[in-house]
């Protein structure tokens, strides 16, 4: 029975590392999907709206590392690090919010629509690699706790 | 209310007596000038000089970046005012704008790449249109029409006589705030911003019902909707960039109070619908 318990908690462990191996994908893909989503509303306010910056954000809820890295951006400090990015991913950030509110709602709204593709672009590769890799890196902690299960017993 | 100036600028005006100061001049890379009662001087490190010498100059890095911070990192949000060649700041503080116009035929499509700034402050001077109170109101509600060249002090008339008519007289007044200047007077009031006259009339009558409209800097074309609102029975306030009554299009108001344009706030005469002068 022991032994039972034993090669569960190895094989929950095993699949839990690979859970948390994938999660940079997962963080990449909540990264792109709300700068998309931010990217489609800034361009429809642009046309509607045009709100200050500050009472735009503060009108949405955003999550995790975009969160962080959007509030930053309203004090000045637009320098996006995060490792999960590729350092192509990170210059294309850095110039997305450096034109942000830097021109009149004409220019900045073919800037934005111009951009769009790229946004929409890095949207889906990151979730096909959120999909691709987070399924296989569970998989293969499950499939490594089974081989460890499997060589202890 | 100046938060969004360069460091530079902000650390020279705490030199400065805020309640004399009228406006500032930024030109790119020239000495920064200012209004100070009335009279202009430049702006150093340690405050007020008469002489250039030690002024600071701005570079147009720091006037693009004071604009930027003026819009709250968001010019877009002030796309038509840009078009307008100001843009309004918090407390009713002014920027007139000077760059490249960006034109699609004869309209406006924005300007860029801004050379010059005039920030004007506007102070909120309690009984500075005493007289036209005396001479133009003390028999109720009147259409009244103050003129004068750009900087005698029109607005913070209009200011204090929109205080005036809801403090002390308690009627419902409607602010047509096309620029954004004159709502902060602190007073109770319906305002209605950025709106053009044509617009602001029309909807403010029929949304408020006012007895009195209070509004800024008339042009011509604006006189015939002033015609409206008073056969309405709504009494109009106004202001004018004019310094002689003759020249107002529409002879249609009660009273014409002429400033003189020399010294701010100072009232050179009050004429009647006749044109005869009731004050001097």
């Amino acid at each position: 029975m022991l032994k039972v318990i034993c090669g569960m908690c190895i094989v929950a462990f095993c699949s839990y590392i690979g859970y948390f191996a994938a999660e940079k994908y997962r963080r990449r893909k909540s990264f792109f999907v709300q700068l998309s989503e931010f990217n489609e509303r800034f361009i429809s306010e642009l046309e509607f709206g045009r709100r200050p910056l500050s009472e735009f954000i503060g009108a949405y809820e955003y999550k995790g590392d975009f969160a962080v890295f959007i509030k930053g951006c309203l004090d000045g400090k637009i320098s996006c690090g995060y490792s999960f990015l590729s350092a192509d991913e990170k210059n294309f950030v850095n110039g997305y919010f450096s034109m942000l509110g830097k021109g009149d709602a004409h220019s900045q709204s073919s800037f934005f629509t111009s951009v769009g593709a790229g946004v929409k672009k890095y949207r889906e590769v990151s979730e096909a690699d959120a999909k691709k890799y987070g399924d296989l890196y569970v998989k293969l902690g499950f499939l490594a706790g089974l081989a460890i299960v499997v060589v202890i017993v | 209310m100046l938060e969004f100036l360069t460091d530079d600028l902000k650390s020279a005006l705490r030199y400065v007596n805020l309640n004399k100061l009228c406006e500032i001049r930024l030109r790119t890379n020239s000495p920064v000038s200012v209004n100070y009662g009335g009279t202009y001087c430049y702006l150093s490190p340690n405050g007020l000089r008469k002489y250039s010498e030690n002024a600071i100059k701005t570079s147009a890095e720091a006037i693009r970046d004071i604009v930027y911070e003026a819009c709250q990192k968001s010019v877009y949000s002030v796309s038509e005012e840009i078009k307008r060649g100001f843009i309004t700041v918090c407390d009713g503080v002014r920027i007139g704008l000077c760059g490249t116009y960006v034109c699609d035929g004869d309209k406006v499509v924005s300007v860029r790449d801004f050379t010059s700034l005039c920030i004007r402050i506007p102070h909120n001077v309690k009984g500075c249109a005493d007289e036209i109170k005396r001479t133009c109101f003390n028999s109720g509600g009147k259409n009244v029409l103050i003129l004068s060249p750009p900087g005698a002090g029109k607005t913070t008339m209009l200011k204090d006589i929109a205080d005036y008519f809801t403090s002390e007289r308690r009627e419902n007044v409607l602010i047509c705030d096309e620029r954004g200047e004159l709502a902060c007077f602190g007073g109770n009031a319906d305002v209605i911003s950025y709106a053009d006259k044509r617009t602001a009339f029309i909807y403010g009558i029929r949304a408020m019902r006012p007895d009195i409209i209070i509004t800024d800097e008339l042009t011509e074309g604006d006189y015939a909707y002033v015609k409206k609102t008073m056969d309405s029975g709504v009494y109009v306030v106004a202001s004018a960039h004019l310094y002689r009554a003759e020249d107002v299009p529409m002879k249609i108001f009660d009273y014409y109070v002429l400033l003189d344009g020399h010294s701010v706030g100072k009232i050179k005469g009050i004429y009647g619908a006749d044109m005869k002068e009731k004050y001097a």
